[in-house]
């Protein structure tokens, strides 16, 4: 917020990205500085793990940031789909088949929130909470009688593919970098791309201009939806069980990282690269917790004051925004 | 049963003359009515005294938190945090009474505090003009992890005994909470018949930029609110502490799920302009008998979960068909 002639960042749009950025990058020296086992490559092959799964759920979200939605479901999502996969292969399915099942669980819930939502017209948060505590209780209807770990017998070929990687870089982050290289582009240089936010921005102007809302809307939540599967399945090969825990809380984490990194509850802001930077700077947050040994239920307090911190600093922006005149989306 | 439940959404007309006001609350009564007749006729062990007894204090308890939560929702806001302020509440009177403290400055502390949390957030939301369902989520998680920290820390001691019979205390024969139900009940008829600050608080829930033009206090009504919702929150909280004698993480869990499709069932909407606290107690009274049924009825309890997101969407799909506002 500091600069003020139009500087590159400013032209691209990048300015709370490069912040946040700025104070992850801080985080990760003071943490190298304060722990020793920051730099260990134990921690470095968790940051990864961690990172990869979220930065895929986090492009879905920011998606829907950008129009102005979010979605909460994502963790529970994320949880169902791994489990959907790992039944399908534990039936005898195919590989191909296993990961097909999982992807289509997300995809069918992504498909009835959209629909709720863009059709429906109903409040996105009730929905996808409504939703989220819907896929939470059919997991434990499948999960009942089950062991703590879940399922843990996989086809080697799957196993592989989570645990796939090259000089200490697993093949999962590498993906999940590329995905967001590719969405990134995508929103910089194609026509869809910049009319996410444009429909964010000023949904009145985009919807006179020919952009069909409601569709856009119910796609990027099919999309949301679509990645949250494919980070589950991709989790549950690296990790090597689906179990109920897979995603809890995800989705305040996802929620936070894409405001952090750009996104605002108002729409029409925000980049992939900024969920890039958000995701990251909530890695190292939690990195921060594990190594520094932070009991759990003051992480859910820290984690509650950054909402807190994050909606505000949000509102403020918004209300500066409307105070230059631009129309409010309320 | 549960596509039934559903039903007393859809009843209530899209505007009344005199909003909050005798809306929708003798369809709903029948329906609760029915479904209790339902269960009482197919299942023998729902109509035991037991049973509805215990049916009836719960809902007794929940009803304190919904007192100022329903007002919150006339307004056109949410407190999402109440779940959390009453498990707040309750762990610390009992964390306090552990160690060592009377009951009564104990409970006034634990008030206090849910009654600061609920300032930050009315303030909060006054000020910056913030979606109080973001907000509330914010200070839902940080209140739950505060409230986490001292039921660790208590590690599962059970409260002193005087602590533990306060929910269990009798009035003639009937559970305090139950009497306090019914006293507020008759109470909130009144107020919401005869007192203008109800007209007002609908009036912002409305319409806030022509409440604000006609001179309403809206900041300070709001802030009034949050602060009433989280203090309601609290005191059943310190009842509920009381009743399940220990500290326990689980706590108000998901409480504030119940409370929206309560109240939203009980006639108020998240558009704002109305709300009933008569039709919020009927619409506890309901989940609570179909949640119930469903326990009798052999269903897994873990379903139960799922029932409660499947009523929360679809409560609210019938409020936003319903009310939605044009234009």
């Amino acid at each position: 917020m500091s600069i003020r002639k139009i500087s590159f960042l400013r032209v691209q749009r990048l300015e709370q990205e490069s912040l946040t950025l700025g104070v992850a990058l801080l985080m990760a020296v003071a943490l190298a500085l304060l722990s020793p086992a920051f730099l260990d490559a134990n921690n470095l092959a968790s940051l990864q793990t961690s990172i990869a799964p979220n930065l895929i759920v986090a492009l879905g979200m920011m998606t829907l940031f950008m129009i102005g939605r979010f979605d909460l479901s994502v963790g529970a999502v994320m949880g169902i789909s791994g489990i959907a996969a790992a039944m399908a292969l534990d039936a005898g399915a195919p590989m191909p088949l296993g990961i097909a099942a999982g992807l289509a669980a997300g995809l069918a819930i992504g498909a009835f929130n959209g629909f709720m939502v863009a059709y429906l017209g109903i409040n996105h948060l009730i929905v996808t909470l409504g939703v989220l505590y819907m896929t939470r209780g059919i997991i434990e209807v499948i999960m009942v009688g089950a062991k703590l770990a879940g399922f843990t017998s996989f086809p080697a070929s799957f196993s592989a593919l989570g645990q796939w990687s090259f000089g200490g870089i697993s093949a999962i982050f590498v993906f999940a970098l590329l995905l967001c290289l590719c969405a990134e582009l995508f929103l910089r240089l194609t026509f869809p791309g910049r009319s996410l936010l444009f429909l964010g921005g000023n949904p009145q102007a985009a919807e006179a201009t020919g952009l069909n809302r409601r569709r856009i809307e119910f796609w990027a939540f099919v999309l949301s939806g679509g990645l949250a599967a494919l980070a589950g399945v991709l989790m549950t090969a690296r990790i090597g069980m689906a179990n109920r825990y897979m995603g809890e809380g995800l989705e305040m984490q996802i929620f936070i990282a894409c405001l952090v990194g750009g996104g605002s509850i108002g729409g029409g802001k925000g980049s992939y690269v900024g969920a890039l930077v958000g995701v990251l700077f909530i890695a190292l947050l939690t990195n921060a917790f594990n190594l520094l040994a932070v009991p759990s239920e003051w992480q859910a307090v820290v984690i509650g004051g950054v909402l807190v911190l994050v909606v505000t600093v949000d509102a403020i922006l918004v209300l500066r925004k409307a105070g230059l005149g631009a129309p409010s989306s309320g | 049963m549960t596509e039934s439940s559903s039903g007393p959404a859809a009843v209530p007309e899209p505007r009344m003359r005199r909003p909050g006001f005798g809306s929708n609350i003798l369809p709903l009564a029948l329906i609760t009515a029915a479904v209790l007749g339902f269960l009482m006729l197919t299942r023998e062990n729902f109509a035991t005294a037991q049973n509805l007894n215990s049916i009836l204090f719960g809902v007794s308890i929940e009803f304190l938190a919904i007192v100022g939560f329903t007002y919150v929702m006339v307004m056109r806001e949410i407190d999402l945090s109440v779940g959390s302020v009453f498990a707040l509440t309750g762990t610390m009177t009992g964390a306090l009474l552990v160690a060592g403290w009377g009951f009564w400055p104990a409970a006034a502390l634990a008030l206090a505090v849910a009654g600061f949390i609920g300032f930050l957030n009315g303030f909060l939301v006054v000020r910056f003009n913030i979606n109080s369902l973001m907000l509330t989520i914010g200070t839902m998680l940080m209140v739950r992890g505060l409230a986490n920290v001292l039921a660790n820390n208590l590690g599962g001691q059970t409260y002193p005994r005087a602590f533990r019979q306060l929910a269990r205390t009798n009035v003639f024969d009937v559970r305090l909470t139950v009497v306090v139900m019914v006293v507020l009940v008759l109470l909130a008829w009144g107020f919401q018949r005869r007192s203008t600050l109800f007209r007002k608080m609908c009036f912002i829930g409305e319409n806030v930029k022509s409440a604000t033009v006609h001179g309403i206090q809206v900041g300070r009504i709001k802030i009034l609110a949050f602060m009433a919702s989280a203090m309601t929150a609290g005191l059943a909280g310190i009842f509920t502490a009381s009743r399940i004698t220990s500290a326990d993480v689980r706590m108000g869990l998901g409480l504030e799920f119940v409370m929206v499709t309560a109240a939203i069932i009980g006639g108020a909407s998240l558009y704002g302009g109305k709300g009933d606290l008569r039709g919020s107690a009927l619409g506890l009274l309901l989940l609570a008998a179909v949640l119930n049924g469903m326990i009798m009825y052999d269903v897994e309890p873990v379903f139960q979960q799922f029932v409660i997101g499947l009523l929360l969407i679809v409560t609210v799909a019938f409020d936003t068909i319903m009310n939605r506002r044009r234009g």
